[in-house]
């Protein structure tokens, strides 16, 4: 590639994960200049969605980049704090199946419609060449989320227009393990009295709970330093209850705050009844859409984007961040935004590290079979001492996973290790050895292939003092189900960068934008201008008519006056003369009387 | 839903007209090939020498009549992102057509379409309609890529192909209806929740008659 860069930008942002694509779209949209690259050659980060055959190349640690030692002040990326760890997958299949039934399999990838065959004949045809055959169907997450339907996240996405670049799902059902059986947990009206499960006198308790956790404050009164595990049972409910609203509604644990599990459960509850029959989205072809959409929001505002960059560092002058290196050729921004993978060792200062741990399987169906394909997220209890569980169910529609197959997503605070984590889970839902698959176990899901893995959970992360002012630094993923962690984090990050400006305002509609070329907008500009200038001119000219008007009126004042003197002039004039004129007759007459008397 | 015996739709306000069906159409191919200019020949009728990308654009929208089908499309462009070579896969997800755009004065846009049209292959709807554009016809003089190449390759893959001139208009109304005719109108693609699409989101969007708020 032989390209250069424009050398100076209002923001460089480099890696693309949630948070840094969030800033990325809000400062393009707001009309700052953005850079925004990534070593990586696809887009996401740990945020990202693989094909089956990409998850399985991922490494376990990328090598740390040494800085030019020789200069304090230039810096280079990335550290090794963050990485994934213990990636450990398998197939559960035979590599390949005898030559018949391979080239049945071969037909059936070839035409589409012959995928519509019964799964029972399905069950038989699966083996890893088939699978890796249809790698490219898969759209592995590292890191699955859900959205709820009147979240901060969707909110965002529709407010800011974003929600229009991609298409979602709705979880089309919600299950629970309880009683050594998974079960569908009741969460809206309709749920709680089409269940069989629950007596009469438990739905009238549960929806008389769910209606009071919006009167939170005085339900809490007595709770504070209390579990809501503990509220629940105050309540009387009986354990099939508290477990729905502590491990279902309200996503909690044994030792979730009340007040926290209040938060939760409404989080919940508010999303009902916006889309579909849960309060759940997912995005189609993957949570690694997310990112994308917003760097397309980005780019649709001019921001600059370039994947697979060999980043070398950046430079600090005055303790402050002044310009990156890439490909050297030196890049100068105001602004420097990173994930926390790309952040030098030394500006981090915890030692501590939180990890999620991940497992990813591979079924050849769905954990409760159904006639139509379901979206499936199930509530995992704790169980002696087993972290809460989410497990996402995703099939074909989702857009995951080639027909047939489906994709399973456990998630899970890490205790010891993924593999530790679930086996608990694993061994009471699948079957996934050859042993068990021989003994024609028809009523479990066979798992055929999986993945095991651990993130880094860097959200408490602390940073070190000495970190630039102009440099933030964006976490990784995090175990929340949604992305409010995320959204909270970008606001915030917005906010110091530009307090002024405002945080993703809605993007214009097809229909309202004016194309625009800059020919026309300068005349459009011009015409404005001339407009104006008319304008000015009109004012201007409505200003002296109005003094001309005001002098004529001044001057037509003088001239009534002055006509009235005259006429008073006139008046006297002609009254003195009519005395003159008396006077004469008089003397006249007098004068003639007197000559007759004479 | 009651049709008529034309087969045309019930809208809900109860007129009947011709179905209406909108497609996401995704441009692709190297920067300064000419498909933000095919664009807007076709969407505003305008050609401008020093096309910048539309700043602010999404998408945008045109409809073709065809009989008693409205074909709309909604026209994705690159955005600019094809630049540095990194568009996001997101872009041509669930497209339904897409015009992979070469500059036939100039031959590594002609192979770069090619990797396009295989990637597309491999990773769009299996069902999706797409059309080479060789475009800058105004300049065969200076050609580099023959038409002939070009056909030869369009048919091994079941690709429509048209020879286009933003400047002129060449053939750019033409190649967008050869797509309109081609693209299955038979499902209902307009709605949500069909089998293949997912959900746009979008305000106000509620699907009240299937879930309850139950704490109300």
């Amino acid at each position: 590639m032989d390209f250069e860069f424009p050398k100076e930008f209002d923001v460089i942002i480099v890696g693309t994960g949630v948070i840094e694509s969030i800033l990325s779209a809000a400062a393009s949209r707001v009309g700052k200049r953005v850079l925004h690259i990534d070593e990586n050659e696809y887009y996401g980060g740990q945020w990202a969605s693989f094909n089956l055959e990409a998850i399985m190349k991922l490494k376990n640690s990328q090598k740390e980049r040494i800085a030019n030692k020789s200069d304090s002040n230039f810096l280079s990326f990335g550290n090794d704090l963050f990485n994934i760890k213990n990636i450990d997958y398998k197939f559960h299949v035979l590599p390949k199946k005898n030559k018949v039934c391979s080239e049945e399999k071969d037909k059936e990838v070839v035409d589409n419609n012959l995928q519509e065959v019964s799964q029972d004949d399905n069950e038989e045809t699966w083996d890893e060449e088939l699978l890796i055959k249809t790698s490219r169907k898969f759209n592995i997450d590292l890191c699955p989320k859900l959205q709820y339907a009147r979240g901060n996240f969707v909110e965002l996405l529709i407010s800011s227009n974003i929600a229009r670049y991609s298409e979602y799902r709705s979880v089309t059902r919600i299950l629970t393990w309880l009683n050594n059986h998974l079960e569908p947990l009741p969460c809206s009206r309709s749920d709680v009295f089409a269940n069989t499960r629950v007596s009469v006198v438990e739905k009238r308790m549960l929806m008389k709970l769910l209606t009071s956790l919006n009167d939170e404050e005085k339900e809490t009164q007595n709770y504070e330093s209390k579990t809501f595990k503990e509220f629940l049972t105050d309540k009387k409910l009986t354990s099939n209850l508290v477990h729905y609203v502590l491990y279902g509604i309200s996503t909690s644990s044994d030792h979730t705050q009340c007040k926290e599990g209040i938060q939760k459960a409404k989080r919940f509850l508010n999303s009902l009844g916006r889309f579909g029959k849960t309060p759940f989205l997912f995005s189609m072809y993957g949570s690694g859409e997310i990112p994308q959409a917003f760097c397309r929001l980005s780019a649709v505002f001019g921001g600059i984007f370039a994947l697979g960059q060999p980043i070398e560092g950046f430079a600090l002058n005055d303790e402050k961040f002044k310009s990156l290196t890439v490909r050297s050729q030196t890049i100068k921004a105001e602004h420097l935004v990173m994930g926390i993978e790309n952040l030098p060792k030394q500006f981090i200062k915890s030692k501590k590290h939180d990890y999620i741990s991940r497992c990813i399987l591979i079924t050849n169906k769905s954990v409760l079979d159904c006639e139509k394909e379901q979206l499936t997220l199930i509530f995992y209890p704790p169980e002696n001492n087993k972290s809460f569980t989410t497990i996402i169910e995703l099939g074909y529609l989702t857009g995951t996973c080639p027909n047939n197959v489906y994709l399973v997503h456990l998630i899970a605070k890490q205790d010891t290790s993924p593999q530790e984590d679930f086996k608990h889970i694993i061994d009471k839902l699948f079957i996934n050895s050859y042993h068990e698959m021989a003994e024609n176990n028809h009523d479990k899901p066979h798992i055929l292939w999986s993945y095991y893995c651990s993130i880094n959970d860097s959200n408490d992360v602390e940073l070190t003092e000495d970190l630039p002012k102009n440099i933030f630094v964006c976490p990784g993923p995090d175990l929340d189900l949604d992305y409010d962690f995320s959204v909270t984090k970008a606001k915030k990050i917005f906010n110091a960068m530009y307090p002024d400006l405002e945080f993703l305002p809605r993007a214009p509609d097809p229909e309202e934008i004016i194309i625009g070329d800059d020919e026309i907008t300068e005349e459009a500009k011009e015409i404005t201008e001339e407009a104006k200038e008319i304008t000015e001119e009109a004012k201007e000219i409505t200003e002296e008519a109005k003094e001309i008007t005001e002098e004529a009126k001044e001057i037509t004042k003088e001239m009534t006056e002055e006509a009235k003197e005259i006429t008073e002039e006139a008046e006297e004039t002609t009254e003195n003369e009519i005395n003159d004129v008396k006077n004469e007759k008089q003397e006249t007459i007098s004068e003639e009387r007197q000559h007759t008397v004479e | 839903m009651a049709t008529n015996r034309t087969g045309t739709a019930q809208r809900p306000n109860g007129a009947t007209q011709g179905k209406i069906c909108q497609f996401k159409l995704v441009l692709l191919g190297e920067s300064a090939v000419g498909k933000s200019s095919l664009v807007l020949r076709f969407v505003k009728g305008q050609f401008h020498e020093y096309q910048e990308s539309t700043i602010g654009a999404a998408f945008l929208t045109q409809t073709i009549c065809l009989d008693d089908t409205t074909v709309k499309f909604e026209i994705w462009d690159t955005a600019g992102q094809e630049r540095y070579h990194s568009l996001a896969p997101m872009y041509y997800r669930g497209a339904q057509a897409a015009i992979v755009v070469y500059d036939i004065t100039n031959q590594d846009t002609f192979g770069r379409a090619k990797t396009w049209v295989k990637e597309l292959q491999r990773q769009a709807s299996p069902t999706i309609v797409i059309a080479l554009a060789g475009n800058k016809q105004d300049l065969a003089n200076k050609r580099m890529v023959e038409y002939e190449e070009a056909q030869t390759y369009a048919d091994e893959n079941g690709l429509l192909f048209m020879e286009t001139s933003a400047k002129t208009a060449m053939n750019v109304n033409d190649i967008f209806l050869a797509i309109a005719k081609k693209l299955p109108k038979n499902e209902q693609t307009t709605g949500q929740g069909g089998s293949a699409q997912g959900r746009r989101l979008a305000e106000g969007d509620a699907g009240a008659k299937t879930a309850g708020n139950c704490c109300k």
